[in-house]
C-alpha cells in the first residue's frame, strides 16, 4: 500500500513536471518566435539603411549626366523620404515598394545615357544596389516565413491556449501592392 | 533468492531515468528551434542562429581514417561487445575538425564542424574479432595512442565510419558569424594527408607559390604530394613521371596522376576508381571569395546540428526521441524506485 502510494505520487510528479515543462516549452517557443519576427524585421531595416545610404551617391554620380530628368530624381527623393518616415509594416512595405519602383525607373532612364553607363562609379553603384535589392527580397521572404510560422502556431492546438493567455495576435505579412503585380509596359522605338 | 543483477539494474534505472527525462526536454527544445527557424538563403542570411540547406563542397581534401575515401567530413566510432548487455559499448569516438563549404545556390558558407551534433546516416560498419584486426583499424588505434586497445581486442570489436562527401545535401542549424577578414596561411593544396608522404621525392620538389607557380619557398616536410601537384600544374613535371616516381617509391602504391590543362587529378589505390581533381589554389580562392559567413557552434546558443537527413526526417526523429525519452525516463525511474522500495519494505519486515 505504502509502496503503491509512493509510486503513484512519483508518477503524478512526473506528469506534473511534464505538463508544466511542455507548457513552458510552448510559451518559450512562442516568445522566441515573436522575437524572431522583430529580429527579421530589424534585419530588413539594416539592408534598407544600406540602400538608403547608397542613394545620395547614386544621385551625385548621375546628376551631371541626367540634368533633364528632374522628375526621376524627384520620385527617388520622395520615395526615400517616405521610407524614412514610415513606421508600421504596411507603411514601410508601401514606401519600400515605391522606392523599388522609383529605382527601376531610374535605371531604365539611365539606359538612355551611354556616357553614364560607361561610368565605373555608376556601374559599381548599380551593382551594389541590385545586390542589396536581392538581399532585401530574400529577407522579406524570410520575414514572411517567420510570420507564417508564428501565425500558424498561435492557431494550432494546444499552442492557441498559451497564445490566448499571452494575448498574441497574428502578424501582418509583407505584401506586394496590386500595381506592383501589373505588367511593365515596354515600348520599342525604331530608329531609322 | 534475489538476483544480483536486479539491484544494479534498479540503481542504474533510478539514476538514468531522470536524466533521460531531462534529455527528452532538450530534444523537444531543439525540435522547436528547428520548427521556429525558417531556412535562410546564404547570400542574405543575418548573423545569429540560422538554418541553411545546401550541398557540401570540400575545402581541403581529407581522407576518412578507415576506408581512406575522400570526403569533406568524417566521424568514426569504435565499440566493443558487451557480455552483460549483449550489445555494443562505444569506447572511442572521433570526428574531423576541418571546415567545409556549403553551397545553397545563392551563396557559400564556411562550416566549422567542431562541436556539432552530426547526423550522418550513410557509412560503413564492420565487426571483427579483436585478434587479427585489419591493418586500417590497427594502425588507426596505434596512431591515436589508444592504449586500451589491447584490452578491447579481448572481445569482438565494431568499427563505424560515416562521411560527408562533396555534393551531399545537408541541413545545418547553427550560429552564423561574419566571415573573418584574414588571409589563408595554410597551403591550400594540402589535399592529401601526411600519410601519403614520399620522402625521397622531397629534394626535387619545391613548395608552391600563388596559382601553382613554383617558387623557392621552404619545403613542407612530409607533404610531397603538395608540391608534386603544383609542379604538374606548372608543367615542370609530367603526369607519367609523377606516376612512375610515386610507384617506384613504394610509399603510395597505385597512385596515378593526370593533368588536363590546369586541372590536376589523382587516383589512389583502386585502379578502377575515377580520377579525382585536386583542388588548386585558384579554385579555393574563388570559393573563399564567395563565402558570405561562417557557421559554427555559437557561444550564446550552443545548438549546432549538421544533418545529411532531410529537415522533416530530423524533426520526426527528434519527436520520436522526445516521446521515447519522456516515457522511458518515467518508466525507468518507477522501476528503480519500485524495486528499492520493495527491497526496503522486505528488509524492514524481516527484522
Amino acid at each position: 500500500m505504502y509502496i503503491g502510494e509512493v509510486i503513484v505520487a512519483v508518477l503524478v510528479l512526473f506528469l506534473a513536471i511534464g505538463t508544466i515543462g511542455y507548457a513552458l516549452s510552448i510559451y518559450n517557443s512562442l516568445v522566441a518566435l515573436k522575437n524572431n519576427i522583430a529580429r527579421s524585421w530589424a534585419n530588413i531595416d539594416v539592408l534598407l539603411k544600406q540602400r538608403h545610404d547608397e542613394l545620395p551617391k547614386l544621385i551625385k554620380v548621375c546628376e551631371g549626366y541626367m540634368q533633364h530628368e528632374r522628375a526621376v530624381f524627384d520620385k527617388l527623393g520622395d520615395a526615400r523620404g517616405a521610407l524614412a518616415q514610415a513606421q508600421t509594416v504596411p507603411q514601410r512595405a508601401d514606401a519600400e515598394n515605391q522606392l523599388t519602383r522609383a529605382l527601376g525607373q531610374f535605371f531604365a532612364v539611365a539606359e538612355a545615357y551611354p556616357d553614364l553607363k560607361a561610368n565605373q562609379s555608376f556601374l559599381q553603384l548599380q551593382a551594389r544596389i541590385s545586390e542589396l535589392e536581392n538581399h532585401i527580397a530574400d529577407r522579406r521572404e524570410f520575414y514572411n516565413d517567420t510570420v507564417t510560422t508564428f501565425n500558424t502556431r498561435i492557431q494550432q492546438i494546444p499552442d492557441q491556449y498559451v497564445a490566448g493567455w499571452l494575448s498574441l495576435s497574428p502578424h501582418e505579412l509583407f505584401r506586394v501592392e496590386e500595381h506592383d503585380r501589373d505588367d511593365v509596359p515596354i515600348e520599342f522605338k525604331l530608329t531609322a | 533468492m534475489l538476483r544480483l543483477d536486479l539491484p544494479v539494474y534498479a540503481t542504474f534505472s533510478l539514476l538514468a531515468g531522470p536524466v533521460m527525462y531531462v534529455t527528452g526536454f532538450r530534444d523537444l527544445r531543439i525540435r522547436r528551434m528547428i520548427e521556429n527557424t525558417p531556412t535562410a538563403r546564404i547570400r542574405s542570411m543575418a548573423m545569429g542562429l540560422v538554418e541553411v540547406q545546401g550541398a557540401v563542397l570540400e575545402r581541403s581534401q581529407i581522407a576518412a581514417p578507415f576506408s581512406g575515401n575522400r570526403c569533406a567530413y568524417w566521424e568514426v566510432d569504435i565499440a566493443v561487445r558487451s557480455n552483460r548487455r549483449n550489445g555494443w559499448v562505444t569506447v572511442h569516438r572521433r570526428s574531423s575538425g576541418q571546415p567545409f563549404f556549403v553551397d545553397d545556390g545563392t551563396g557559400l558558407a564556411l562550416v566549422y564542424p567542431e562541436g556539432s551534433q552530426c547526423r550522418v546516416p550513410s557509412g560503413s560498419e564492420e565487426e571483427c574479432q579483436g585478434f587479427g584486426l585489419p591493418d586500417c583499424y590497427e594502425s588507426y588505434m596505434a596512431e591515436q595512442n589508444l592504449w586500451q586497445r589491447h584490452l578491447w581486442r579481448l572481445s569482438g570489436m565494431r568499427f563505424r565510419e560515416r562521411m560527408l562527401v562533396e555534393g551531399q545535401h545537408v541541413f545545418i542549424l547553427g550560429s552564423a558569424e561574419p566571415r573573418a577578414q584574414s588571409s589563408d596561411i595554410a597551403n591550400p593544396e594540402d589535399g592529401l594527408t601526411p600519410e601519403h608522404a614520399v620522402p625521397w621525392i622531397e629534394p626535387d620538389l619545391e613548395a608552391t607559390g600563388t596559382d601553382g607557380a613554383v617558387t623557392s619557398a621552404p619545403r613542407v616536410p612530409g607533404l610531397s604530394v603538395v608540391p608534386a601537384a603544383a609542379m604538374l600544374r606548372a608543367g615542370s613535371l609530367g603526369a607519367g613521371q609523377a606516376t612512375d616516381a610515386f610507384a617506384a617509391s613504394g610509399a603510395v602504391p597505385g597512385l596515378t596522376w593526370a593533368r588536363d590543362g590546369a586541372r590536376v587529378s589523382v587516383r589512389s589505390q583502386d585502379p578502377a576508381a575515377p580520377l579525382v581533381p585536386l583542388p588548386g589554389p585558384a579554385r579555393l580562392r574563388a570559393l573563399q571569395s564567395r563565402v558570405s559567413a561562417v557557421i559554427r557552434r555559437g557561444t550564446n546558443d550552443p545548438t549546432f546540428l549538421i544533418s545529411a537527413e532531410s529537415m522533416t526526417a530530423v524533426e520526426t526523429s527528434l519527436a520520436l526521441s522526445t516521446l521515447g525519452k519522456l516515457i522511458g525516463g518515467v518508466m525507468l525511474t518507477l522501476f528503480g524506485l519500485g524495486f528499492w522500495l520493495m527491497w526496503l519494505s522486505a528488509h524492514n519486515l524481516s527484522r
